[in-house]
């Protein structure tokens, strides 16, 4: 081999020297083939390959990728020498000097290389990305490369996989490691590279990265590769690979001699013939193997691998039981370690290591190392070293040395597991950097998303607002629509309302008037009937003298038949006039109830208090048929008679009785009471002098009340005689009261919805049995120790039935992870640092025990699990820090977001802003329209109205208006009508009072006169006869007869002025200019009534006292003209009406020129003599002016005019100011 | 005595044939110069010849009033002319004033004795205020009724125990005074408390026990009335 080499050698200085003096291009060719040599030296000496590469530097001063080139392997030396810094310098040279990416990328591998074994994961993964970029680059572009070039490519490549491969593995990630194997096949395909295809068949030898059916599938696939890799690196004479072959084979051996023996007998046997020249006992075949190993490796030149290759060998005297040999193979490991240190560091850390220190037992060297960044060491290579050390010393029973050791081996793999961290920061961080940019670049898409949703948001918004606004405007268009039509119904319905209380008013007043013109004509009727009272007394007179005189004159006889005559012409003119309206004055007959009108009499009660009287109205339900005003009239007058009657303390009850067909009325007092005479005269008698009723002097007088209640009844029996059972009476006996009653007809009337989480007691027990563990083992009680593991274990196992349980012990599986670390990958729930820690003391307890398949299943187990949960306990803060530069991230990208919808946002604020405050404010405004309408609809008063809406907090411009109109269309108007209405109704109300007091007023004159009129119509004749055939002695009974009839009359006379005495003119200013319309329609009326033609001429007043308004009653002053154009109007008949001035008075002169009565008979005009009623109403209804007006003066006069006609004029005294 | 010469102004025919009966029969002195029936008829016989009489019905014709006016115009226009009013005006008291104060010499109804030769010859001899019986008991029995009332205030002033300051009291309480400004009356010397205390002592005294609850001053002040410790008529605030 050695003179293949040597040859090899001087061929090459042979080549060198005749190319010596080349020209640039061939020099080129000539530093590529140096380095190219260089390369292939690389695995077999590393001396060569320097020299090589230092003479491919030396000539390629113009050939900047030779001369990197160049450096590379000078790199490549350094790293086999395991001179890292000086490998950094050169690779800083490249970096500065080359520009091509294929030498940047050798340079990488180199950097991966020493990365991959300082532990610096970090540092790795910067590279390897950085080189897998440069891959990226370059791979499109391998067609430009030249051949050399191409050599290059596949060696970076293969390199890369292989590199990272062997990183993955150390890390115990195989799956990860057997993935990047697997490409390098297929790049070896198209560029043979020797070197790197042994390198990689040997990274499949002793790693466990194969996959196989069973573990001996496995272990005979490995041998297969390991030794493709033996033979090929020994036929290339590649020491490296060569010597790392058989260390393999040696671990291999170690267990696996006689599978291999018996599987693959040729290879095994070349090899024991290669190997074992002068052994013959296969059991030396493994220490033989890695001593050969050894030897190829300090042939070589590399510290690293011998170092491993004596911990191979110190296994191997472990396996056999050798401890002393060992320990002794250990500790040259470990002064290989020390070698390398001094080599390099020694002046910065002169202190080394030992592998037992006993003086020093806490102080821990490799740490410092780590922890000083400026030293390169191999922490797993240390611990590697460390744990064995502490295997063999406690073998050798040397316990100090072997905790010492084992301290160190526990501190060393926190430190790998803090690198480990460290390089699965990196690898999360590039994942965090690729996801990073995938997140930026969703971020961006996300705005563009955002923009193009806020854009599409934009226009449904405005659609939809444009709807909304639309729907809430149609809302509002519709709750103003309702609302309007509400009001304009409502407003309808008022202005309905209140035309019909006007209606109502019209009709009210028609009939007031009617019932004042009535009630004007019955008081002329009284004046009429009192108009014959001088004429008795005239008689009476006579008669007084003629019984002074005690003879009859004839002159005085004559008298009184004359008289008597006038008297009994009066008494036919006022039949006349009462038989002429009989029918006008008709009853109101209704069907009410009576309830209404006995509450209003208990409403009355006050008046019966005063007196303290106890007033009872009992309730009835009943109904009558009868005129409601009368009947009203009655129960007042029997109650008013009663109060008048009862003495203070009694009681007056009111109550209604009724059969099928009657209701009895009646009022019963505790008064006195009546006689038997009393209670006769009441019954029978229609007319009789109230004075004398009553048996108390003082008491006398009974009213007219009740004449008129009978005068009632009686009417109604003449009017039908469905009336026929109304009846009027009184029950009545000295000194117990008496009871007041009246019949009327009846009317039947129709009336009318946690979960207690359960306390893990059973984690007390493993807790139990590990704190036993531990003490056994501090107190040196291992066996018990074991057991007491055993027991946790058992414990552990009970707690998860589910899982696969934990074992004490076990085959290590390379394939397969221990339970624990299932249970823990899966996250079940347990104590893992409890299990860890019980590893730890079960691999103590196995160890001084040396029991080492425990230790060594139970040492693993509690590495791998501490690395496990180590990076578990880890977690926290480690997510806390991933946690952060991902939030970091993140903010930057809610940043980066929040700043997109912020200008988005305010970009579409001014746009959106506007909409929605228009949609705000169509709501607020629909809101507030509904409140108006609401507070509208409840008819407030407009002070109510502006006070309830004004508290709104939008009082906006806009709603003000609303307010406004909704004020000024609907509230004002309708509360306007309200009150219009309402002062309507009480118009009405009191107008009907006032119709039905003077209906009641006519009803009752009515009666009177009849009475007076049936009663008294026999005398006048009487005394006339009795006149005419006077004897002297018939003047007694003359004077009888004339006294009787004088009381009589003036008693029915008594009773119609108690009526008349209460006042029904209703002074009112009166303009007299409106009255000439109202004048011309009487008139025209009037002729139509006469059936007569005839004109009034209306003369405009002369000057301004002539146009002052009159204090009149409106209906009397119309009656009155319409009395004296009635009386006056004839065929052909011409009238003019003059106003004049009269001092205090207005002269109203209506003149008639086409006639003119005699004086006479003007004289008589308004005297009944001249038959004709209208002027006695005319007469009547000034003298009712006269009387209530506060100034008498008032004329009538009728007299002839110079023209040949005649004139009426009446004089109204003149309003004035005050 | 002398012949005296009369205008009758009667519009009822028959009934100024009465009259003139009356005159003629009872009263030969008197010269019935004229007969009127209406305004203008008695100042034509004014104009045609002065009487020393003017017997005058207030109505005439229409004018049921104008009496009243005619009799104020003769007065003034003729103050000799003695002017008895001889009306069927039974129930119109108020004209009978009116026609008092227009300066009618007395007032004759149409009922009863009717027209006296004494009564007019009273008028003749100058006598105011001449009424004939019907009228005198109407004029006598109003007399009677106010003195009543009077006496009625008397006696209750002594049976309600109410003291000058009580009058004064309910008297400026009718007027419509607050207790606050009766307090300043001069000679009232009294504050409002005190006031309060006399009015419930009035309503004590005024009211029997049991209807006492709940009178007000305005109560208080009617009933005062209706005893006629006050004058309706008469009530004026004291001269400051």
């Amino acid at each position: 081999m050695r003179i293949r080499r040597n040859l090899f050698f001087f061929g090459f200085l042979l080549l060198l020297t005749a190319c010596g003096k080349l020209e640039t291009s061939p020099l080129k060719n000539e530093v590529d083939s140096l380095n190219a040599r260089a390369y292939h030296f690389r695995y077999i000496n590393t001396d060569s390959t320097r020299l090589l590469a230092n003479e491919a530097f030396s000539l390629s001063k113009d050939y900047n990728d030779g001369r990197n080139e160049a450096r590379c392997n000078l790199a490549f030396v350094a790293y086999q020498q395991m001179d890292f810094d000086g490998m950094d310098s050169i690779i800083d040279e490249i970096r500065t000097d080359s520009r091509k990416h294929l030498i940047h990328l050798c340079a990488d591998m180199m950097e991966m290389k020493a990365a991959q074994r300082t532990g610096d994961g970090e540092h790795f993964f910067k590279i390897k990305s950085t080189a897998e970029r440069r891959i990226r680059r370059i791979t499109g572009r391998e067609e430009r490369l030249t051949a050399h070039e191409k050599e290059l490519w596949t060696y970076a490549r293969t390199e890369f996989h292989i590199i990272a491969s062997t990183y993955y593995f150390y890390q115990e990630q195989d799956s990860m490691a057997r993935d990047e194997l697997v490409v390098v096949p297929y790049l070896l395909q198209t560029h043979v590279d020797t070197a790197q295809w042994v390198y990689y068949n040997y990274m499949l030898g002793p790693g466990g990265l194969v996959e196989g059916r069973n573990a001996e599938d496995i272990t005979l696939q490995e041998f297969d590769y390991l030794f493709n890799a033996y033979i090929t690196s020994r036929r290339n004479g590649m020491k490296y690979f060569e010597a790392n072959c058989l260390q393999a084979f040696s671990i291999m051996f170690l267990d696996n001699d006689s599978l291999i023996q018996h599987e693959r007998t040729d290879a095994y046997n070349l090899l024991r013939l290669q190997v074992l020249e002068n052994y013959d006992d296969d059991s030396y075949m493994p220490l033989t193997l890695a001593e050969r190993a050894l030897r190829l490796f300090k042939e070589y030149g590399d510290l690293y691998q011998t170092a491993c290759t004596y911990r191979s060998l110190g296994e191997i005297y472990f396996h056999k039981g050798d401890y002393e040999q060992s320990l002794e193979s250990y500790a040259n490991a470990i002064h290989c370690v020390n070698k390398h240190h001094l080599l390099y560091y020694g002046d910065i850390s002169p202190d080394t290591l030992s592998i037992f220190n006993p003086d020093d037992v806490e102080r821990c060297v490799e740490n410092e190392w780590i922890k000083d960044t400026l030293i390169s060491t191999f922490p797993e290579w240390i611990a590697g070293i460390r744990q064995q050390l502490s295997l063999t010393y406690s073998a050798l029973g040397n316990k100090q040395a072997s905790d010492y050791n084992r301290n160190f081996y526990l501190e060393l793999v926190q430190a790998t597991n803090q690198n480990l961290e460290l390089e699965n920061r990196t690898a999360e961080l590039q994942h965090q950097n690729s996801a990073l940019h995938w997140r930026m670049l969703l971020c961006i898409m996300l705005v563009v998303l955002a923009l193009i949703l806020a854009t599409l948001f934009r226009f449904r918004l405005t659609r939809r607002t444009d709807n909304s606004l639309r729907e809430l405007k149609e809302n509002r268009w519709r709750a103003l629509l309702d609302f309007k039509q509400w009001n304009e119904e409502e407003l309808k319905e008022l202005l309905e309302s209140k035309e019909e209380i006007e209606d109502k008013l019209v009709l009210t007043n028609h009939d007031l008037e009617e019932n004042k013109r009535k009630n004007a004509e019955n008081r002329a009727k009284v004046s009429l009937a009192h108009s014959i009272i001088p004429f008795l007394d005239r008689i009476g007179g006579e008669v007084l003298r003629m019984r002074q005189s005690g003879h009859i004159a004839d002159e005085r006889r004559d008298y009184i038949v004359e008289l008597s005559q006038q008297i009994e012409k009066y008494n036919a003119l006022l039949t006349q006039w009462i038989t002429m309206q009989r029918g006008q004055l008709s009853l109101h007959i209704t069907s009410f109830p009576l309830k209404k009108l006995l509450q209003i009499v208990a409403e009355g009660h006050y008046s019966f208090d005063q007196k303290g009287i106890r007033l009872v109205v009992n309730p009835t339900d009943a109904s009558v048929k009868a005129d409601e005003s009368l009947t009203l009239f009655m129960i007042n007058t029997l109650c008013d008679n009663a109060r008048k009657f009862t003495p203070k303390g009694g009681t007056v009850t009111l109550s209604a009785t009724y059969t099928d067909e009657i209701v009895e009325v009646s009022v019963t007092d505790t008064g006195c009471g009546l006689s038997e005479e009393d209670v006769e005269t009441l019954n029978s008698s229609k007319v009789y002098d109230s004075s004398r009723i009553g048996n108390n002097d003082d008491d006398k007088g009974f009213g007219f009340g009740l004449m008129n209640c009978r005068g009632i009844i009686d009417k109604y029996k003449k009017t039908s005689s469905f009336f026929s059972s109304c009846d009027f009476g009184v029950k009545s006996k000295l000194g117990q009261g008496s009871t007041f009653y009246f019949r009327l007809p009846r009317v039947i009337r129709m009336i009318v919805l946690i979960l207690f989480a359960s306390v893990q007691v059973f984690a007390d027990e493993t807790t139990d049995y590990y704190d036993s563990l531990y003490i056994a083992n501090v107190e040196g009680r291992y066996e018990d120790a074991v057991y007491y593991g055993g027991k946790a274990i058992e414990a552990l196992n009970k707690e998860h039935p589910d899982q696969p349980p934990l074992l004490l012990s076990g085959k290590i599986d390379i394939q397969e992870d221990a339970p624990e670390l299932k249970w823990a990958k899966e996250g079940v729930k347990a104590d893992y640092d409890l299990i860890v820690g019980l590893r730890n003391e079960l691999s103590l307890a196995a160890l001084a025990l040396n029991d080492w398949p425990l230790y060594q299943y139970n040492n693993r187990a509690c590495i791998r699990m501490h690395r496990f949960t180590h990076q578990d306990k880890e977690l926290p803060t480690y997510f806390l820090r991933l946690e952060q530069a991902h939030r970091n991230s993140n903010i930057l990208m809610i940043m980066i977001l929040i700043a997109s919808v912020f200008i988005l946002y305010y970009g579409y604020r001014l746009i959106v802003r506007t909409i929605f405050d228009k949609r705000r404010d169509v709501n607020a405004l629909k809101d507030y329209l509904l409140q108006l309408f609401t507070i509208a609809r409840e008819s407030p008063s407009p002070q109510e109205f502006l006070s309830q809406t004004s508290s709104y907090p939008q009082m906006h411009q806009w709603a003000r208006k609303y307010q406004t109109q909704v004020a000024d269309l609907s509230v004002v108007p309708q509360y306007a009508l309200r009150e219009e209405i309402s002062s309507l109704s009480d118009e009405d109300a009191k107008l009907n009072f006032e119709e039905n007091r003077l209906y009641v007023q006519n009803q009752i004159l009515d009666n009177c006169l009849s009475t007076i009129k049936h009663e008294s119509m026999y005398y006048p004749s009487r005394i006339r006869l009795l006149a005419e055939r006077i004897e002297d002695n018939d003047i007694e009974q003359l004077h009888e007869l004339v006294k009787y009839y004088h009381q009589l009359y003036t008693l029915f006379c008594r009773q119609a002025d108690a009526q008349v005495t209460q006042p029904s003119f209703r002074r009112q200013r009166i303009d007299t200019q409106a009255l000439s319309s109202h004048l011309q329609e009487t008139m025209t009326r009037l002729c139509r009534k006469m059936n007569v033609n005839a004109q009034l001429q209306i003369e405009e007043p002369q000057d301004d006292s002539s146009q002052m308004p009159v204090w009149a009653d409106s209906v009397w002053l119309m009656q009155l003209f319409e009395s004296l154009l009635q009386g006056m109007l004839h065929e052909g008949g011409q009238y003019r009406l003059t106003c004049t001035d009269d001092g205090a008075f207005l002269r109203f002169t209506i003149h008639d020129s086409t006639t003119c009565p005699s004086a006479e008979q003007l004289d008589a005009l308004f005297f009944p003599e001249s038959e004709q009623i209208s002027f006695l109403v005319a007469k009547q209804i000034l003298r009712e002016h006269d009387t209530f007006m506060g100034h008498p003066g008032c004329r009538l006069v009728a007299q002839a005019s110079d023209d040949g006609g005649y004139e009426i004029f009446f004089t109204l005294l003149k309003a004035s100011e005050n | 005595m002398d012949k005296f010469k009369v205008i009758i102004v009667e519009d009822v025919k028959l009934e100024l044939k009465g009259t003139e009966q009356i005159f003629r029969t009872e009263i030969p002195e008197a010269e019935v110069i004229g007969t009127a029936q209406n305004e203008s008829e008695v100042w034509k016989l004014f104009r045609q010849a002065e009487p020393d009489l003017l017997l005058l019905d207030l109505g005439l014709g229409g004018s049921t009033t104008i009496g009243v006016e005619i009799c104020r115009q003769v007065r003034t226009r003729y103050p000799h002319c003695h002017v008895l009013i001889f009306t069927g005006e039974i129930l119109n008291e108020r004209l009978w004033v009116e026609v008092l104060k227009a300066g009618a010499d007395g007032i004759i109804l149409k009922t009863g004795e009717l027209l006296t030769r004494d009564d007019v010859m009273l008028v003749m001899k100058g006598r105011q205020l001449v009424f004939n019986q019907p009228i005198l008991e109407k004029i006598v029995e109003r007399f009677k009724n106010s003195v009543m009332s009077e006496t009625l205030k008397r006696d209750a002033m002594i049976n309600y125990d109410i003291d000058e300051y009580d009058e004064r009291f309910l008297r400026h309480l009718a007027l419509g005074y607050t207790k606050e400004m009766i307090t300043q009356l001069r000679g009232m010397p009294f504050g409002t408390k005190s006031l309060e205390k006399r009015q419930n002592e009035l309503i004590n005294r005024l009211f029997p026990e049991g209807e006492r609850v709940g009178v007000n001053a305005t109560r208080l002040v009617v009933r005062a009335l209706q005893l006629h410790l006050l004058d309706v008529d008469n009530l004026e605030a004291d001269v400051e």
